[in-house]
């Protein structure tokens, strides 16, 4: 099938050079905006045809004099450029890209100039020094002054690229600009500035974290916009990574503190979700432990996203408090929190509680946490119920699941049957690790009439999971057990009245079929499938047909059952192939044909 | 049956593309809406479309994608499953396209397994006003696939009947029409009531509030029913809280499988089995 | 070229009708004693005119209807207190100005209300007798409810005041807030006087509960908007539940009736026809 066909076609521009702009130019100015934007997919065939000295000299300018009003259009141009240093000579001319990128760089629409610095920085990357300074700084520098907005935001993202490529008395320029951006009059200019101090810090040398980055920081993480000071948040992990434990204390726990009890809650919400990272990069034990203090306030904080947001970090926590009297402190909050009335918070404090068994041990886990995880368990919102199952496994690897099944088991054999279907299907999912280790014994009393229901429930994706299931099962417990448990009791439903239970039966037998021996295929599964051939519903006739091929599979893994994929198998097909109804007769026809190119 | 210039391959990759909820190009819809023969699979269908049991019988989409796909999850696969769509595939909801262009492409690929009929929003004028008109535009800079579609919409059946009992329709009935007969003679195009009624506590006919088609009583599905010897009208086109909603003494089901219509509606979804 | 245009090309009189301590200005076309009243109510800002090419374009068509539309209380050419323009004081007004008009009235009735004016409709509806039916120009509770604080930043950015009526004119048109050139000439005059930013407080309560007064109108509804469908969750439900009758007006401004009068005429006219009687349409045989 041959995809869209653009209106003009370059690959016409490489037989001549004659009319190649013009066909740009054509199809550049078309009304179609899919016309422009598939010129611009194919400039590098037309840059390729021209030559490196006509596209430097002719084409690259082009594109700078014919910038279109279509932001989709400048995003692609924006994107092309930064890739195109191939074709205009390499490296050493890439600076003639950077032209039409600077334009792009003050453009109104934001997703455009972000492109366009990050087409800017992949030039600063191939540059060498004396381009970079020749070159870009002097773009940094127009740019960083610009009278527009839009020029000095894009201008933020640049200097970090540059720093490392310039000699020392530049990097002091550097630092001055960036200055003045952080102290720009427009609140989103030091938004830009906030958001790309962290590759300054990370570049500048040690002394100058001290002399330009920490002061910067400061000035922003005091900024009277929230918008500014929440940004400052990411600065402040880097820096402190930069420092050592006494040059954190010194110049950092004052801003973490203020930055920690914002009034605003946008600010709170980027510390809570940022907590452990800043934790960690302040080192000091002392301040760590504060900073516990300051974890569980924000448990209790007004806004449900801050609280949703410090829920994210508790594996973490855990690990900075003291583990000695880590319940004490934890719990009273955690208990509020699982009654907490957004149900967002819990759904979140539902995925991550779990991390907490490992340092509360065996048994402040079956003491403290199970109470907290059954109540979790009978949360009204499914989505809560549903983390909690998705991660039992972590709570088992502690616990052991022996005293997980008994506490939690009856919960679990309640949510089997949940209304939500997703809150089934995640236990159904659970199901193989809990078999495995309860063992055959305690599944075939307990879990195995739920595993057989959920091959008749209504819903297709849990008739779905529940044959997967039983395939895994089959691998858990061995073949001979699935042969005595499991399989009478599916090909039971193959007479079963409706005909999606009739089809449940294909998909569960061939789903187990590769787990066992090509003999129970030939013997229990194989006259099932048979039967079906003359099924009243066409559905279950060319699901028979598609069966075929993985069952013919496995019995050609044994010498004594091979022959029978020639004989009953072809049979059965040969017969479908012949079916009134046109798709059987295709599925069947399909398989035919694969079989035939196997034997 | 002649596919023409497209082959169940390249079906089968469409379906597979619109399945990521990734639109077909412009030229991939025009071949699946002008060469890959639906006018000629549709045009074969009748006006009163039979069709055979087991099948799942579902109301309103509107363009909601992704619970279209959950539909599935939960009915099962195409063509494992047999469907029958009652209307209303596009409006509304954010992918209008994407949701027509799957169902019409199962539609081909599979005509024996799926029907789908017409619903008052499958027209010119309706998707203008209600958002797939500027879906299309917004997805492919020009008019042309809302045009491929709307021109298709004009080949849908317009009501089923399956296995000569349950009668399947957008809307509802007609005061025009009292027999099946009637309308399987009817021109395939805007037949406006079949399309607008809805069932109504009131006996008899009654105007519908809507500014289309009218309201009919218990008495008349009842004589509808009792005339053509069916036992009940499947329809859909009212959003009901529950999803489903049997009225008029089970002589008429409503289906809606749209699930918070508009993102916003908080109602549930349903389909119906039939077995 | 803009200069001002007398009502009396639009409407048949312009009467004065006292109730209580206030003279309210009625624009009225009473061509017989028969056929459907059909009684306008325009919105905040504007005045009875608002509605005179609709007037024109109903009475060429439906020659046996009448025609109410009256400036309401602190609006147009109505004198007299208007502190209270609350919800139920509109209402009141309405509907004393139309008994003081219709006595007994037995003829059918089609109330129609732009913007503030489809609340006051809306809420009329329950209270008089032989409503058949209940019409909303471009209102939508939920929208109307999300752009109330944006409300005084549009007004600010008015100018305050025009050198004459003929600017005031030309400032609607090139502002885009009224479409058409005649009816501008017609409507805005009567507007110039009044920029009252007295009435804020009002504001909430013209709109709140207004889809669920429409939705549970005893008569038949209809919702004429402009530019795109914005229905808000309850009139969603309710138009998906085929409660009402909603027509688009893509090309239309706020100010429809302005803008569209002929359109908006046919629509009026066909709603009424439409819902007077059941038709029920020959059988085929």
């Amino acid at each position: 099938m041959a995809s869209g066909q653009p209106a003009y076609d370059f690959q016409d521009a490489q037989s001549g050079d004659l009319g190649a702009l013009a066909a740009i130019a054509d199809a550049m100015k078309s009304d179609s905006l899919t016309d422009r934007l598939e010129s611009l997919k194919r400039l590098n065939v037309l840059a390729l045809a021209m030559g490196e000295e006509r596209t430097r000299e002719e084409l690259v300018p082009f594109l700078d004099e014919s910038i279109d009003d279509e932001d989709e259009l400048l995003l692609s141009l924006a994107e092309v450029l930064g890739n195109f240093v191939q074709y205009v000579g390499g490296p050493k001319y890439a600076y003639v890209l950077l032209r039409p990128l600077e334009n792009l760089a003050a453009a109104e629409e934001t997703v455009v100039r972000e492109k366009a610095v990050e087409s800017i920085n992949k030039l600063i990357e191939a540059m060498d020094q004396p381009q970079v300074e020749e070159y870009v700084i002097p773009c940094i520098a127009r740019l960083s002054t610009g009278e527009w907005f839009t020029s000095r935001s894009s201008a933020a993202g640049l200097y970090a690229a540059a720093y490392g490529k310039v000699t020392d008395a530049i990097q002091a320029q550097l630092r001055g600009g960036y200055e003045a951006l952080c102290k720009d009059e427009t609140p989103m200019i030091r938004r830009a500035a906030a958001s790309n101090l962290v590759g300054l810090v990370t570049r500048v040398e040690k002394s100058h974290v001290v002399s330009f980055a920490i002061p910067n920081f400061r000035r922003l993480a005091e900024d009277d916009q929230d918008s500014v000071r929440l940004l400052a948040v990411e600065p402040l992990v880097a820096i402190g990574e930069r420092l050592t434990t006494e040059e954190c204390r010194q110049s950092l726990t004052d801003s973490v503190q203020k930055l920690c009890s914002d009034k605003s809650w946008r600010v709170r919400y980027m510390v809570a979700d940022h907590f452990v990272a800043i934790a960690k990069s302040i080192k000091d034990k002392e301040i760590q432990e504060e900073l516990v203090n300051v974890a569980v306030s924000l448990m209790h904080d007004n806004e449900a996203e801050v609280r949703s947001a410090i829920c994210t970090q508790l594996d973490g926590l855990a690990d900075l408090a003291n583990s000695e009297n880590v319940a004490a402190r934890f719990l009273p909050p955690l208990q509020e929190l699982v009654e907490d009335q957004s149900q967002h918070v819990r759904a979140t404090l539902a995925k991550h509680i779990g991390t907490l068994c490992r340092v509360f041990g065996k048994q402040g886990t079956i003491e403290h946490l199970l109470p907290l995880f059954l109540r979790l368990l009978k949360d009204s919102f499914p989505d809560v119920r549903l983390n909690v199952i998705s991660k039992l496994d972590v709570v088992d690897s502690v616990v052991g699941i022996d005293s997980l099944s008994q506490s939690l088991l009856p919960a679990i054999v309640e949510l089997a049957e949940d209304k939500q279907w997703r809150v089934r299907l995640a236990i159904i999912e659970y199901v193989p690790l809990i078999s495995s280790q309860l063992g055959v014994q305690f599944f075939d009393e307990q879990l195995s009439n739920l595993c057989m229901s959920w091959l008749g429930d209504p819903v297709y994706s849990i008739r779905e999971a529940a044959t997967v299931n039983l395939k895994k099962l089959t691998e858990v417990f061995g073949v001979a057990w699935a042969r005595t448990t499991i399989i009478p009791k599916i090909l039971a439903m193959a007479s079963h009245p409706n005909y999606l239970y009739r089809m449940t039966t294909i998909f569960a037998i061939t789903a187990i079929a590769p787990s066992v021996t090509p003999e129970i295929v030939r013997d229990l599964i194989l006259p099932a499938l048979e039967s079906l051939v003359t099924d009243p519903i066409p559905n279950i006739r060319f699901n028979v047909a598609k069966s075929m091929e993985p069952l013919a599979s496995v019995l050609r893994s044994s010498p004594e059952t091979a022959p029978l994929e020639q004989t009953t198998i072809r049979t059965v097909l040969a017969k479908l192939e012949e079916d009134p109804d046109p798709d059987v007769r295709f599925y069947a026809h399909k398989a035919l044909e694969s079989i035939s190119n196997s034997a | 049956m002649d596919m023409l210039e497209v082959d169940i391959g390249t079906l089968d990759s469409w379906i597979e593309q619109l399945f990521e909820c990734k639109q077909l190009s412009e030229l991939s819809v025009k071949n699946l809406c002008d060469k890959a023969s639906a006018k000629e699979v549709l045009m074969q269908e009748s006006n009163v479309q039979p069709v055979r049991c087991p099948v799942t019988v579902c109301g309103d989409i509107h363009g909601q994608f992704h619970d279209l796909v959950e539909l599935f999850k939960i009915g099962g696969n195409s063509p494992d499953t047999n469907y029958l769509f009652m209307g209303d595939y596009v409006d509304r909801g954010y992918y209008s396209v994407e949701t027509v262009t799957l169902l019409v492409a199962m539609k081909i690929r599979f005509p024996e397994r799926i029907t789908i009929l017409r619903g008052n929003h499958e027209s010119r004028q309706i998707t203008q006003v209600y958002g797939f008109y500027d879906e299309c535009l917004r997805k492919y800079g020009n008019a042309e696939v809302w045009k491929h579609f709307t021109d298709l919409f004009d080949y849908l059946p317009l009501t089923a009947l399956i296995e000569e009992q349950i009668f399947c329709l957008h809307g509802g009935l007609s005061p025009s029409i009292d027999t099946l007969d009637h309308i399987r003679s009817l021109d395939r195009g805007p037949m406006c009531d079949l399309l607008w009624s809805d069932p109504d506590d009131r006996c008899g006919w009654g105007i519908s509030p809507r500014g289309a088609g009218y309201t009919f009583g218990q008495d008349i599905s009842e004589a509808f029913n009792h005339n053509n010897g069916l036992t009940l009208i499947a329809r859909a086109h009212q959003l009901v809280m529950e999803g489903y909603n049997w009225s008029q003494e089970k002589n008429v089901v409503t289906i809606f499988s749209a699930p918070n219509y508009c993102y916003r509606c908080g109602n549930q979804a349903a389909i119906m089995e039939i077995d | 070229m803009l200069h001002p245009l007398d009502w009396s090309s639009y409407f048949d009189s312009k009467q004065s009708i006292e109730v209580g301590n206030t003279a309210f200005n009625v624009y009225s076309c009473k061509h017989t004693n028969t056929g459907p009243i059909f009684i306008l109510h325009h919105g905040a800002g504007h005045s009875g005119l608002t509605f005179g090419l609709l007037a024109k374009h109903l009475s060429a068509n439906l020659p046996a209807c009448s025609i109410v539309a009256m400036d309401c209380r602190g609006h147009g050419d109505t004198t007299g207190p208007h502190d209270d323009l609350s919800l139920a004081q509109l209402v009141n007004d309405q509907i004393a100005v139309f008994e003081e008009m219709f006595p007994g009235n037995a003829r059918d009735v089609v109330l129609m209300g732009h913007s503030m004016g489809g609340a006051v409709a809306a809420h009329s509806a329950k209270r008089l007798q032989h409503v058949l039916g209940v019409a909303l120009v471009d209102i939508v509770e939920g929208s109307a409810m999300d752009s109330l604080h944006a409300i005084p930043v549009f007004i600010s950015m008015r100018p305050q005041s025009f050198a004459s009526v003929e600017q005031a004119i030309a400032w609607h048109i090139d502002s885009g807030a009224i479409h058409s050139v005649e009816s501008a000439r017609l409507s805005v005059p009567s507007l110039v006087r009044e920029i009252e930013p007295k009435k804020y407080p009002f504001w909430r309560g013209w709109y709140q509960g207004l889809s669920k007064a429409f939705v549970t109108a005893p008569a038949a509804r209809l919702l004429v908007l402009a530019g795109t469908d914005r229905l808000d969750k309850e009139l969603l439900i309710a138009q998906m539940q085929g409660k009402f009758q909603l027509e688009v007006l893509p090309s239309a401004g706020h100010t429809i009736q302005e803008d569209l009068p002929q359109q908006l005429a046919e629509i009026l006219m066909a709603f009424w026809q439409r819902n007077q009687r059941l038709n029920i349409p020959v059988r085929r045989l």
